[in-house]
């Protein structure tokens, strides 16, 4: 369905594996204009095809991966692609998104999105070139782990001609082939990592996906495109955190100063701080470990760590990793880390929901709930080793370990321990600390995440010094967040652009009057956001240099664009996903935290120290325009331009009725 | 004794991971940042510019150091 929008290859396919017949997905304008790309689209997409009945491990599920208009448009860190299925893990709706360069070849190959339903009846690899897509015999590759597949795929599509056509690759591991509930796809070494995208392709039978095409990507205004991607390029690599942080440490430079403010979890959230941290800091991993810095494709930030791994060069790990299995399992040793976090990537698994649910196991092991052989501060990392394997293969406690945290409390007690939400494990921010992320966890559409969250972690100790405790004004600032990084996600670039948000000056001089009066005053502008939010046409101009994301899509694709509509679009999709949601159960009872993070302070002497959840959920609610009971109200439906869509018609009798079943809330 | 401990961009810069030094050296916050300046041969300014943790808890330039504290010199971050 050709497109008059730029940006945008105006195809959306859609394979039958059960079948092998490939058709194409009618997607209109008016549908790019509502739902952008990414996330938005692929959440369209599935909540015009699942039922409520639907299952994520059937044929009726579908594997949807979508690119944005900005992928393959040559803006800063916008080479991301993003899966949605119906998630093994939680139930509901999941979306992951991974860089590398699988996205920018979809489109190339003159592709959107791209649908995956069915069940191909043997392991198969779809190879995609422009227009003809080719089913392929997998039982040779089937087996194999992430990286060496992706080499045999390189010697296959290099066939006769010796010489391949650049291409890009998803496939899964064992872990997604044993249907392990957190595994991951992976596209080189980058992964869609969390909420079990990679088992419901492991349940189609589908190994791989190549896709390589010589399409042009056309812009509706190349030239403007040129000229805001090269100030904004410069801005990001001035900027204290995109050009100089991120660069530098990495993610993994967060360490340090989570654990100076409380917010590093260790021994599976029983604390904030860890003694050892500085063994698995960013810095030491800096200094010590790191070989070269990498980036995806068009990105100036370029925050990934290569790592040496047995003599190889590899990728270095992620913050939550070093979180999660250092503090997180009292384990001081980095070079464990990064083989666990190579060996992970290998297997095609989450780390982080792999790391929570064996420190979950720990515990549950400690306190004689779950005899399983496992201890915190373990030392002995290959039996570490063996476990991740164990998971991948479900042997034996590798078995009930791949169901997550919340299967295993489920069977063996410790609910009040197993840190997840909704089924989906949390990172590395301990939340008693930073009580605006503890809402984010609890309310986000995919579960226990911090980026779907909002991210409040940013402004509560890490960029800024606002009140950690405080909860006001932290569920408008959730929103807000939580709306911008859905904009920008759906345009298909990198969230952490977004970093850069603040001025320059207010990161880079922390003790100034400025600085310190916006953190002073930002519990106080709640009502303010939500004034923004309700009449986000005020905004309607763009934000030059800060906040180049809305000017940016409006010249790549020719709509009309302004930061308050740019708003209004993340606030669309994050409703349209919990609208959806709804649909899987998803009501206010299911926006919940373990009750060591509600109810337990982290420090003892200060009752503040722990997440005020059910008070920040009311104001939430509220400022989202969803009922008390955390469901969409028609309002906020007709608002959002969602209820001319007639698959998410509710009906005020199905309104009531949705409500009812959580009165007790 | 005074133990100061630098962290983040600046820390990599300067290869300065830190200092033990006595007190009579460093009487305060701002007293540790142009020590820390004069050992890297950095400007003072960048050492003013982080955020500053004594024994865990928020520090002030004007903060006062005491015998045994640990001043932990941090810079703003982002990404996760």
């Amino acid at each position: 369905m050709a497109t008059k929008y730029g940006g945008y290859m105006g195809k959306v396919m859609m394979i039958d594996l059960t079948t092998g017949q490939t058709s194409e997905y009618p997607w209109s304008d008016e549908e790019r204009r509502l739902f952008i790309g990414g996330k938005i689209m692929a959440a369209k997409i599935l909540g015009d095809n699942l039922k409520s009945d639907t299952q994520p491990l059937s044929e009726e599920n579908m594997l949807v991966i979508t690119t944005g208009p900005f992928t393959g448009s040559g803006a800063p860190s916008s080479s991301r692609f993003n899966v949605s299925t119906l998630s093994p893990q939680t139930g509901i709706l999941t979306s992951s998104n991974c860089g590398g360069n699988f996205g920018y070849y979809l489109k190339k190959a003159g592709l959107d999105a791209l649908i995956i339903k069915g069940r191909s009846p043997e392991p198969v690899w779809l190879e995609i070139c422009n227009d003809n897509f080719t089913l392929h015999d997998a039982s040779d590759i089937w087996g194999m782990h992430t990286g060496r597949v992706q080499e045999v795929l390189e010697d296959k599509l290099r066939g006769q001609s010796g010489r391949a056509p650049k291409n890009g690759k998803i496939v899964i591991g064992p872990a997604g082939e044993n249907l392990v509930r957190y595994a991951s796809i992976v596209s080189n070494e980058r992964l869609a990592g969390r909420g079990g995208t990679g088992a419901v392709m492991g349940w189609k039978n589908l190994k791989a996906v190549t896709v390589s095409g010589n399409r042009q990507i056309k812009l509706h205004n190349p030239e403007k495109v040129r000229e805001i991607n090269k100030s904004w390029v410069k801005y990001l690599k001035k900027h204290p955190l995109t050009g100089d942080q991120l660069p530098r440490l990495g993610t993994a430079g967060l360490v340090s100063t989570m654990q100076m403010r409380g917010q590093l979890s260790t021994k599976n959230y029983n604390y904030g701080q860890y003694e050892d941290y500085e063994k698995v800091s960013g810095e030491t991993l800096a200094e010590d470990f790191n070989i070269v810095n990498k980036g995806c494709l068009t990105c100036p930030i370029k925050c990934a760590r290569t790592v040496n791994v047995n003599g190889k060069a590899v990728k270095g790990p992620e913050l939550e990793t070093l979180g999660l299995l250092g503090g997180g399992i009292l384990n001081n040793d980095m070079q464990a880390i990064l083989d666990w976090n190579y060996e992970l990537d290998e297997l095609g698994m989450d780390t982080i929901s792999a790391a929570s649910t064996l420190a979950f196991a720990m515990e549950a092991n400690e306190k004689g709930l779950w005899d399983n052989g496992l201890e915190f501060g373990e030392g002995d990392n290959a039996k570490i080793s063996q476990i991740w394997n164990d998971i991948a293969y479900r042997r034996g406690i590798g078995d009930e370990l791949a169901n997550g945290s919340r299967w295993c409390s489920e069977k063996y007690g410790g609910k009040e321990f197993a840190i997840h939400s909704k089924g989906m494990e949390l990172a590395a921010y301990e939340p008693r600390r930073t009580v605006g992320l503890g809402l984010g966890y609890a309310v986000s559409n995919r579960g226990g995440c911090h980026l779907n969250g909002g991210y409040m972690v940013l402004v509560e100790g890490l960029s800024l010094a606002v009140n950690q405790q405080t909860p006001h004004a932290k569920p408008d600032f959730t929103m807000v967040f939580q709306d911008l990084m859905e904009g920008v996600s759906a345009c298909g670039q990198c969230l952490f652009t977004t970093y850069a948000f603040f001025p320059p000056p207010v990161i880079s001089h922390p003790n100034s009057w400025y600085t310190k009066a916006f953190c002073k005053a930002v519990p106080f502008i709640g009502p303010v956001l939500r004034g923004m939010n309700m009449f986000p046409q005020i905004v309607c101009f763009n934000i030059p240099i800060i906040f180049n994301q809305s000017a940016m899509l409006h010249h790549i694709t020719g709509m009309p664009v302004t930061f308050g509509s740019f708003m209004r679009m993340g606030e669309r999709g994050y409703t349209l996903e919990r609208h959806i949601n709804t649909r899987f159960g998803v009501t206010r009872r299911s926006d919940t935290l373990p009750s060591r993070l509600t109810d337990v302070p982290q420090d003892p002497a200060d009752d503040k120290t722990r997440v005020p959840l059910e008070r920040m959920k009311n104001v939430y609610y509220h400022a989202r325009g969803w009922s008390r009971d955390g469901i969409p109200t028609p309002h906020t439906l007709k608002k959002l331009g969602l209820d001319k869509l007639a698959s998410y018609k509710v009906t005020q009798e199905e309104f009531r009725k949705r409500g009812a079943a959580d009165g007790d809330n | 004794m005074v133990t100061i401990k630098l962290f983040g961009s600046l820390r990599l810069k300067t290869g300065c991971k830190g200092l033990e030094v006595s007190l009579s050296d460093v009487r305060d916050v701002k007293g540790a940042c142009q020590l820390l300046a004069d050992e890297t041969g950095r400007s003072v300014k960048e050492f003013r510019n982080c955020v500053f943790m004594i024994n865990g808890k928020p520090g002030r330039l004007s903060s006062a150091l005491r015998d045994g504290d640990e001043l932990v010199l941090l810079a703003a971050a982002g990404g996760g």
